[in-house]
């Protein structure tokens, strides 16, 4: 009997999770297509915070992302995370982030990420932030950054 | 799991759910696999620290119910948010297993996170969830109790700076005995099932 509850939750949570994917949105800059930039609510007065995204290259050259910036943060950088023995550790991505011809790059949890440092207002749930992107060879772009909850772990590899 | 689009908000709960739905509706033959370590002998212990209310919090304070510690830092938004809204979840899933325990975020970077911080910061992930700060010396000590690794990455400031750390999830019994631990690459359900298995 509970369990058949817990049948029917789950098909209405998955529901719930699909409708907020319906909010899905893409850029397109010069040969470059940005898929779903996202970022995570945060607390009230906290200094830091994230945005992802997938960066799709068409082109048959490479780009790069060379910078990022966001109006609610002082500074952002671009990051990269390692984990080894259990240990976790983020460090600035020296020369930007490599999009090669022809694939994905994924801006993720425990992975690549525009780091927000420095941010004036709490971050909400459900709410939306500018972000500018500067890519080496696509030039400039302005996105949306869309505001999940705050552990929120979305997967844009099934997106395409 | 990869293959899904999902918001962890509600993942958590979701993956358990259709886990069971699934392990139930379709399989019935739930395959179980215990994740996690067994800690060494000398890990853990009773500790002392600040709540988010400043006031003096002691493991005691944690005792009836068993809990999950993570050990982290407020500035940091990509990994520790993640591996709190998987304590969080756990937590829920146990709850409706018959199951209490109680979510703890300890900061490591007590110079930085205040009370306060911390206790806004616990309070995104779970309702239930308890901040803990304290001195330098204090946090300094209950790493060390449990074996938790962080330094910070110094850039020249001395305010914006990062941390690396270990990042586990330390399960206590309710007598504040460090029973297990897990790691990030070990799902949800599957700690959820550990726990309850070890439980029954």
């Amino acid at each position: 009997m509970f369990k058949g509850m817990k049948y029917v939750r789950a098909v209405m949570i998955v529901w719930a999770a699909l409708m907020g994917m319906a909010h899905a949105h893409d850029y397109e800059v010069g040969e470059l297509t940005i898929t779903h930039p996202w970022s995570r609510a945060t607390a009230p007065n906290a200094a830091n915070g994230v945005a992802y995204m997938a960066i799709t290259n068409n082109g048959s050259s490479d780009d790069v992302l060379i910078a990022a910036e966001a109006p609610v943060s002082s500074r952002t950088e671009l990051h990269t995370h390692e984990m080894t023995d259990g240990v976790m550790r983020m460090r600035e991505v020296e020369g930007g982030i490599t999009i090669p011809a022809g694939e994905t790059i994924y801006l993720e949890p425990s992975g690549l990420h525009v780091m927000l440092m420095g941010l004036d207002d709490q971050l909400v749930e459900g709410e939306l932030f500018p972000l500018t992107l500067t890519f080496q060879n696509a030039g400039t772009i302005d996105v949306e950054a869309a505001i999940e909850g705050p552990g929120a772990v979305l997967d844009l590899h099934s997106d395409h | 799991m990869n293959r899904n689009v999902v918001l962890t908000g509600v993942a958590s709960v979701t993956v358990a759910a259709i886990a069971v739905a699934a392990g139930i509706y379709f399989t019935r033959a739930p395959a179980f696999e215990p994740v996690g370590l067994l800690p060494p002998a000398d890990l853990g212990g009773a500790f002392t620290l600040v709540g988010s209310d400043g006031a003096e919090f002691s493991s005691g304070d944690l005792s009836g119910s068993g809990a999950m510690l993570y050990f982290g830092f407020t500035y940091c938004p990509d990994v520790c948010p993640t591996e709190l809204a998987r304590v969080a979840g756990a937590v829920d899933q146990l709850a409706e297993e018959g199951i209490a325990v109680t979510p703890v975020f300890i900061t490591v970077d007590p110079e930085r996170d205040g009370p306060e911080l911390v206790g806004d910061y616990a309070d995104l992930f779970h309702p239930d969830m308890i901040g803990l700060t304290g001195s330098v010396a204090q946090i300094e000590q209950v790493a060390e109790q449990y074996g938790v690794y962080y330094r910070r990455v110094e850039d020249g400031s001395a305010t914006d700076y990062l941390l690396d750390h270990s990042s586990y999830i330390y399960l206590l019994d309710p007598t504040g005995r460090l029973v297990w631990m897990f790691r990030p690459t070990d799902g949800v359900d599957a700690m959820v099932q550990t726990i309850v298995e070890a439980a029954a």
